[in-house]
């Protein structure tokens, strides 16, 4: 196999291959997608048929490109050249390999014309124009802003439906959800694996704040890229506003029961579930951000092993006393975000211990940063640094999820079955105990381990 | 013992990646410290740690199967029934990728 992967590898061998599989397995298919569904969005059918000389010219110019490069490449010619000498004998090869490209390209301006063509001028049609068996072309062409106008029950398979039939009942009403209460957008939560009714889903209604939140994000990194330093706050607690500007419309101020969604059956609100999308959220967010935190520890150890200039010299990571202030702050924000529960006097007192302990977690962190020898002189006090900054972080974020939770208290979004803001609360302050005690103990392990295993 | 289907799911995989960092990070750690240099009896202290934590690895992994199984004989939900049997087949394929995968700690070179 080695002259083989000799001759393979960095030739044009390795373009026409990686063009083989990248055309075939993605852009015919993403081709054959967009005159599939088309349709659907537009509502219109093609009047001509460009389409057909489109396929077979850049099936015919991508395979006279690329397959004449798998053989420019097993006659030695690299990648990424623009030249080469005369005597290469690559001339003609290369030269068949530019007549497919051609070909190719009048191939794909077809297509854009022939798309272009259909959504301008194509014939509109009705729903279904292809008699699929799938259940998106139940819903008027070109689709309404809400897409179907109730939600259709099924106990078979959903690659065998009659679209043509169902979509009227649908849009009659006849399923669930077919009407509307209170100004709400509702959709329907279904059991992951029977795909038995859950909840009702309240979205929130159509607002620019997500599209504020997103700015105010961008000018979070971008202050960063940018190094205009002082705007990275202003641009973090304009985020942390603008989220929660964003909960009241998702809120119910009380217990409510069982909702009518229709065909005769009832399903709780979201707000009264135990596991709504936004818990979800939380919880794959909290993982997401535990792999992350490894990586950083795990980083760090990694330096310890493989680094030069290890150990670092005259490292100390002894600050007790500001460890163990954060450890207690830590168990007890945890402790007590257990303890609020929706019931009045326990909620409001176990918010505030949850955001007196992070606060006093932030703030025995922040000392502990400043203790950090040279966070910038040694990559052992700059990963100290970092997971202490990540710590203190987490705790502050817990301190502003119990500011959040005594203002929803305030306002009456909770109350004993309507708790799922304490319990998001809840998992952010389990995982910050968690990460948080690692963390703290992360520079002792780290010290105690340099004075065993310097090179 | 009572297991969550749901858990049953995620369990084999999730070690199988836990027991990775493991076996990575005593390998590197033990080569920096010279644990493959420390003879305990015909293989090294090195191999032996390693070869301790696989074997822990596979047992655990193998309990979640042993576990998964049994509670299939149990009276379930429908729908617990299902999730178990796909998490006992899930703790059978990390149980096989386990032993493919870290196996070699048993005979590669260690640094």
């Amino acid at each position: 196999m080695v002259p083989f992967d000799w001759q393979a590898h960095d030739t044009h061998f390795v373009v026409a291959h990686l063009h083989y599989v990248l055309v075939g397995g993605f852009v015919f298919p993403m081709m054959a997608a967009a005159y599939y569904w088309l349709p659907h969005i537009t509502g219109r059918q093609p009047v001509q048929h460009l389409s057909k000389p489109a396929f077979w010219l850049v099936f015919i110019g991508f395979n006279v490109t690329f397959f004449i490069m798998h053989l420019t490449g097993l006659r030695g010619m690299p990648r990424r050249v623009f030249e080469y000498p005369q005597e290469a004998g690559w001339e003609a090869l290369n030269f068949i390999s530019s007549v497919g490209g051609f070909v190719m390209t009048i191939g794909f301006a077809l297509v854009a014309l022939d798309l272009i063509m259909l959504i301008r001028h194509g014939r509109p049609f009705r729903r279904d124009p292809w008699e699929a068996g799938t259940l998106e072309w139940a819903t008027p062409t070109p689709p309404p802003s809400y897409n179907f106008g109730s939600l259709p029950h099924f106990d078979t398979r959903g690659d065998a439906l009659e679209p043509r039939k169902l979509g009227p009942e649908l849009a009659a009403g006849h399923g669930y959800l077919g009407f509307m209460r209170n100004g709400w957008m509702e959709t329907l939560s279904v059991d992951m694996v029977s795909g038995r009714l859950d909840h009702v889903v309240i979205l929130p209604r159509p607002t620019f704040l997500p599209l504020w939140t997103a700015v105010a994000t961008a000018v979070f990194f971008a202050s960063l890229l940018a190094k205009l330093y002082w705007l990275t706050p202003v641009a973090f607690v304009a985020v942390v506003i603008l989220f929660f500007l964003w909960t009241p419309s998702t809120g119910l101020k009380q217990e409510i029961g069982p909702l009518e969604i229709g065909r005769g059956e009832r399903a709780l609100h979201h707000q009264e579930v135990a596991q709504p999308p936004s818990w979800w959220a939380v919880v794959f967010a909290l993982a997401a951000n535990a792999t992350l935190y490894t990586s950083l520890v795990f980083g760090a150890f990694f330096l310890w092993l493989s680094a030069p200039n290890w150990p670092p010299p005259g490292l100390d990571f002894t600050f007790v006393l500001p460890s163990l202030v954060a450890t207690v702050g830590l168990t007890v924000a945890a402790i007590a975000g257990r303890m609020a529960n929706g019931q009045p006097g326990r909620t409001v007192t176990g918010l505030v211990a949850a955001l007196v302990a992070h606060l006093a977690s932030v703030g025995a962190v922040a000392v502990l940063l400043m203790s950090i020898p040279t966070p910038t002189g040694h990559a052992a006090s700059a990963a100290a640094f970092a997971v202490a900054v990540y710590v203190g972080f987490h705790a502050a974020i817990g301190a502003v999820l119990a500011i959040y939770g005594l203002w929803r208290w305030n306002t009456g979004f909770i109350g004993p079955s309507r708790v799922l803001d304490l319990r998001i609360g809840r998992l952010w302050h389990d995982y910050t105990a968690v990460a948080g005690l690692i963390g703290l103990a992360f520079p002792f392990v780290l010290q105690s381990l340099t004075g065993i295993g310097g090179r | 013992m009572k297991v969550s289907p749901f858990l049953l799911l995620l369990t084999g995989f999730v070690i199988w990646s836990g027991a990775f960092l493991g076996l990575y990070g005593a390998q590197a750690t033990g080569c920096h410290l010279g644990w493959h240099q420390v003879e305990i009896g015909p293989i090294s202290a090195l191999r032996l740690l390693l070869a301790v934590m696989l074997v822990a690895t596979v047992s655990l992994i193998a309990g979640l199967h042993v576990i998964a199984a049994r509670s299939l004989g149990e009276p379930q939900s429908e729908n617990a029934r299902l999730l178990i049997k796909i998490g006992g087949m899930l703790q059978a394929a990390a149980l096989v990728a386990t032993v493919i995968t870290y196996g070699g700690v048993m005979w590669l070179t260690l640094c």
